[in-house]
């Protein structure tokens, strides 16, 4: 079975990544085991300045699943530059670099920063977290992604990845958006906005009051959107969203997903991706498939079948 | 020793006093490699349980195995409470800091609720080290308090305190600090650790405090158990404006993080 996999110009040794914001940059589990196994690693998204992250409460547990609103605490690009990727390079990890910003300029200076260190082997912009202020709004407009995508896309020479929220009536213009200025692939999906409330406490369990949904939970919603994608767009997937065994992965896969990434499982199980990437290869190989490419969209039933659009 | 993640089983799981549980698990690798102050996370098979562990100090510890005291409070604690022998669960460890002791002399223990638990190991590595141990218990009632014949017995002096004196002193356990009281860790409900914080400001002992939060992984790879800092490294920027309960505590001197 070979498990390498090309995803809009991003060579894989295996096509099972680690999602942003659920393994640091890496150190956590280099302990654990080799990191440079994985398909990619995509780092926790990256600003131009360090971010400090929300105050209060951070996490809630849902059922299957989990809230966060960790408000993208980074140490900002000169330490991911200057530490972090020297060290993940050092280790031979595929490095995806996830970037975050308030602005246009932001995303920019990210990216080409990066592109110019070396050593990365793909952009991904986070334009749909749900926990910082204006997180969502350049994934929810798409004249807004448009000319986002379109700024950073002529600072990196780099495949480019767009991770598209959930939270919108409609993904397509925003697929679309994304694909037209340029983007090599979709990352799909970000997290799901969500609440929980504290009964003892009578508020929102949450500092930041609102979430993004995580985990088994959101597989669903993730697979509908890796489905729909794929049924009108002919344009690379990572598909995520709750990811935690092998056959997860191949639902993803089978639904239209080029490669997968394994996110909150990794909380409950540091391994997870470790083992789905194991198990991924000999469910593909029992049945029948020689790569991946062959059983990406598999379960398509066609355009039709999902209406137009 | 790095954490590591395995299968564990289920030895026994007692009810020990009204809603608080003892559950004795067979885990190796933790029970053998477990840290005083140390904590791990226990979770269930997929499927079978919440999606995330459940962040764990550890009571007893022997052999392969080891034991986590905790009241019901939710759905994950009211599930752990109902496992029977052989039940299989994972266990991840061993996870944090150990608590900070004294080179020698006396250490002193405050403890409050199911503060108590990770108390038990870290008096017992005091005293085997020639150090003496005052361990200061604080709960609602009588029933509540936790763990006294288990500290008794490591021959560490211990003093008890309850809201309605039904145990010791009437009051909160802080009232029993006294000025021999140089060197404090304390692990319990935040407005046990404010008092301590205050005591310590005050009076000038070294306090530190062990914390607890929300955690989804455990092993700094989240950043949801954070605590703000109270000094932040300047030369770090924003990033460095709270630390990991996981990682870099749980216990921190009290002067270090806002509570």
């Amino acid at each position: 079975m070979d498990m390498s996999v090309d995803v809009g110009g991003l060579a894989l040794k295996n096509p099972v990544l680690v999602a942003s914001g659920t393994f640091g940059y890496g150190r956590e589990f280099d302990k654990l085991f080799d990191i440079a196994a994985l398909g990619a690693i995509m780092v926790k998204g990256v600003s131009t300045l360090p971010w400090a992250g929300n105050p209060g409460r951070r996490i809630a547990e849902t059922p299957a699943g989990m809230l966060n609103a960790i408000g993208l605490q980074n140490p900002g690009l000169e330490h991911f530059i200057g530490v972090d990727l020297p060290w993940l390079r050092e280790k031979g990890a595929t490095v995806v670099v996830n970037v975050v910003g308030h602005t246009s300029a932001e995303y920019v200076a990210v990216a080409s920063a990066v592109s110019a260190a070396g050593g990365v082997a793909a952009i991904e912009i986070n334009v749909s977290c749900p926990n910082i202020e204006g997180g969502l709004d350049f994934g929810t407009d798409p004249a807004g992604l448009a000319d986002l995508v379109a700024a950073v896309r002529r600072s990196t020479a780099l495949p480019l990845f767009v991770k598209l929220s959930p939270n919108v009536t409609d993904i397509l213009p925003l697929a679309r958006a994304a694909v037209e200025e340029g983007a090599d692939g979709l990352s799909l999906i970000n997290t799901v906005l969500g609440l929980a409330i504290d009964v003892e406490a009578r508020r929102p369990s949450l500092g930041h009051v609102t979430g993004g949904l995580s985990g088994p939970a959101v597989k669903p919603i993730a697979l509908r959107f890796v489905y729909e994608v794929r049924s009108h767009l002919d344009v690379p997937i990572i598909g995520m969203g709750g990811i935690a065994t092998a056959r997860d992965a191949l639902e993803f896969i089978y639904a239209g997903a080029n490669a997968v990434a394994v996110g909150s499982a990794l909380f409950r199980n540091p391994l997870a991706a470790v083992e789905v990437a194991e198990g991924l290869g000999s469910l593909m190989e029992k049945e029948g498939f020689a790569c991946v490419a062959e059983a990406s969209g598999a379960a398509q039933l066609g355009r039709d079948r999902f209406g137009p659009s | 020793m790095i954490p590591g993640r395995e299968d564990a089983t289920v030895l026994a799981c007692d009810e020990i006093a009204p809603g608080v549980f003892e559950l004795v698990i067979r885990s190796p690798r933790a029970a053998t490699s477990l840290l005083p102050g140390q904590f791990v996370e226990v979770g269930w098979p997929l499927g079978q349980g919440p999606f995330l562990g459940r962040p764990m100090s550890y009571f007893r510890r022997e052999g392969q195995s080891f034991s986590i005291l905790f009241r019901v409070v939710g759905e994950g604690t009211a599930l752990l409470a109902r496992a029977r022998a052989g039940d299989v669960l994972w266990v991840m460890g061993p996870l944090g800091h150990p608590y900070p002791r004294p080179e020698k002399g006396l250490l002193t223990l405050v403890g409050g609720g199911v503060g108590v638990p990770p108390l038990l190991d870290v008096a017992r590595a005091h005293i085997e080290a020639g150090g003496r141990v005052r361990v200061l218990i604080g709960a609602r009632n009588r029933a509540d308090l936790l763990g006294l014949a288990e500290l008794r017995a490591t021959r560490a002096e211990v003093a008890c305190a309850t809201d309605d004196g039904s145990g010791g002193h009437k009051g909160p356990v802080t009232d029993l600090l006294t000025e021999a009281d140089t060197f404090v860790v304390a692990c319990g409900p935040a407005g046990m650790l404010r008092a301590v914080k205050a005591w310590g400001a005050a009076s000038g002992a070294t306090c530190h405090l062990a914390l607890e939060a929300p955690m989804a992984c455990g092993f700094g790879a989240c950043l949801g158990c954070t605590v703000p800092a109270s000094e932040p490294d300047p030369a770090k920027g924003a990033y460095a404006a709270y630390r990991r309960i996981c990682t870099e505590g749980p216990a921190f001197a009290a002067g270090e993080v806002e509570i």
